[in-house]
């Protein structure tokens, strides 16, 4: 008759920190220990397949008996409490599951992106593996409005898209609240105008025509992204001839406010060259929009 | 919850940015007209605010700094009651997708009131239940559809104005929160 409803094990189950020490109690019912004529001495300890050594056990009285291990390493197993009976035949008694890990650690470098048109995405660095199931929560506020909790995606465990229509020019406080079996922490609070964290599309339909009067010039125009009624914008204007692999760049303050054309100079005449465009918030708030689709455009002939 | 941005400046260039950006009859209006077939019948001369319906511009222009942000949040908080009736009164099949939106600026508009009031030190409180001064009562409900979208037309109309010329007046308050 299998022993097992025969004792127990203190704790019923374990989570451990990593690096910590951790004891665990067998105490196994009188009338199983007369029944097979044992008694504590009897009882050994078995993590998976494999025996402790006597050395970490402690006989506690004469239906117990302990089991301590030091500075434990990663565990995800077993813990079995067995009795060696007549016949010497083995008898679980008890089995526990032991996990260790690590509490989470503060989440940093929290920060905030709204890919324009779309919802707000945030994301943090978790801090080092737990080897623990872990829990992480975004939180979200305005003064007046508490928004509710933003769970991140199995797949992608720091990173939480929030649910509900972003709001240009109100201040809107965000954190991140970590938990796991053995603690829980959260991050510092970001308090910012999702303005300025806004990341534009590409600016469209970029286009290039030449001019018979000068033939050292190309004009550019685009269409801008919606963001542009939102927000000043600014741009990084790229060029580069045909066959060549370098790009070159229109001066940043020349390009520093909202527009939807511009004028390259200085080009050889009767050249072909590619051009793309990408754009930002104009005081340089936020994330550079994709560049553009590269339009290309050849020079007039030199008369 | 979360804080207020205690910077005057910064707070009243949010508050003027965003009433910008709403008083634009693109974001509300125009929809709603397109939505409900009002754009076609050369029907903007019916479309005109309801007089009584918003707080006049210059109702708005002699209120001390803190009755006027009590004016407008107490507004405002009319504003998304009226949204609602307004949603509902839409045909089920089609959504107006900027009535939502509208919604959530208009809460963002709130949140930025109350700090501005916390900011100059005002009452906590900010939207009184009762009607704002100044203002009618809604109308009675309209007795047929054509009606009801007209009054809705009337209505945005009547949000549309009364968010310019709240900014006109943020427009005109000084560099520094001294009270008044």
């Amino acid at each position: 008759e299998l022993l097992h409803s025969c004792g127990h094990i203190n704790p019923p189950s374990a989570v451990v920190q990593c690096g910590s020490n951790f004891t665990a109690v067998c105490v196994v019912k009188e009338e199983c220990m007369d029944f097979f004529h044992v008694n504590a001495n009897y009882i050994y300890w078995k993590t998976s397949h494999f025996t402790i050594p006597k050395e970490q056990y402690t006989i506690i009285n004469k239906t117990a008996s302990s089991v301590t291990f030091t500075n434990i390493g990663l565990l995800n197993t077993h813990l079995t409490c067995n009795v060696l009976t007549f016949g010497q035949i083995e008898q679980n008694v008890y089995g526990i599951t032991i996990i260790s890990g690590f509490p989470p650690e503060k989440p940093k470098n929290l920060d905030c992106i709204v890919d324009e048109g779309k919802k707000m995405l945030c994301h943090w660095d978790p801090g080092r593996e737990t080897h623990l199931e872990t829990n992480f929560t975004l939180k979200s506020e305005w003064a007046t409005e508490k928004f509710a909790d933003c769970k991140p995606k199995h797949d992608a465990p720091s990173s939480c898209v929030l649910d509900y229509t972003i709001v240009y020019f109100v201040n809107i406080e965000v954190w991140v609240e970590a938990e796991n079996a053995l603690g829980k922490t959260k991050s510092d609070h970001i308090n910012f105008d999702p303005v300025d964290k806004v990341k534009p599309s590409a600016p469209r339909n970029l286009s290039v025509s030449n001019s018979e009067e000068l033939s050292s010039i190309l004009k550019l125009a685009w269409s801008n992204p919606y963001f542009k009624t939102v927000a000043r914008l600014k741009y990084n204007i790229q060029y580069r001839t045909k066959d060549a692999s370098v790009w070159s760049q229109i001066p940043c303050e020349d390009t520093a406010s909202t527009r939807s054309s511009f004028t390259v100079q200085d080009l050889k005449p009767f050249t072909e060259y590619v051009f793309r465009i990408r754009c930002i918030k104009a005081d340089g708030k936020g994330y550079w929009s994709d560049w553009s689709q590269e339009a290309s455009g050849i020079t007039y002939e030199d008369r | 919850m979360g804080g207020c941005s205690g910077d005057y400046q910064a707070l009243l260039g949010q508050l003027q940015q965003q009433m910008a950006l709403m008083q634009d009859t693109s974001t509300l209006l125009d929809p709603f007209m397109r939505l409900e077939g009002l754009d076609k019948l050369r029907f903007s001369e019916h479309c005109t605010e309801r007089p009584g319906a918003f707080p006049s511009d210059n109702a708005l222009r002699t209120l001390g700094r803190r009755d006027f942000l009590r004016m407008l949040s107490s507004t405002l908080q009319r504003v998304l009651h009226r949204l609602a009736v307004l949603q509902q009164h839409l045909p089920e099949t089609q959504d107006l997708e900027e009535l939502g939106v509208a919604r959530w600026n208009i809460l963002g508009l709130k949140n930025n009131i109350y700090c501005m009031s916390q900011l100059l030190g005002g009452a906590s409180e900010l939207a009184p239940t009762t009607a704002a001064p100044g203002t009618s009562p809604p109308p009675t409900p309209a007795p047929d559809a054509f009606q009801s979208k007209l009054q809705g037309c009337r209505f945005l109309h009547g949000y549309h104005r009364f968010l310019h010329s709240a900014r006109r007046v943020f427009s005109q308050w000084g560099s520094s929160p001294s009270r008044r």
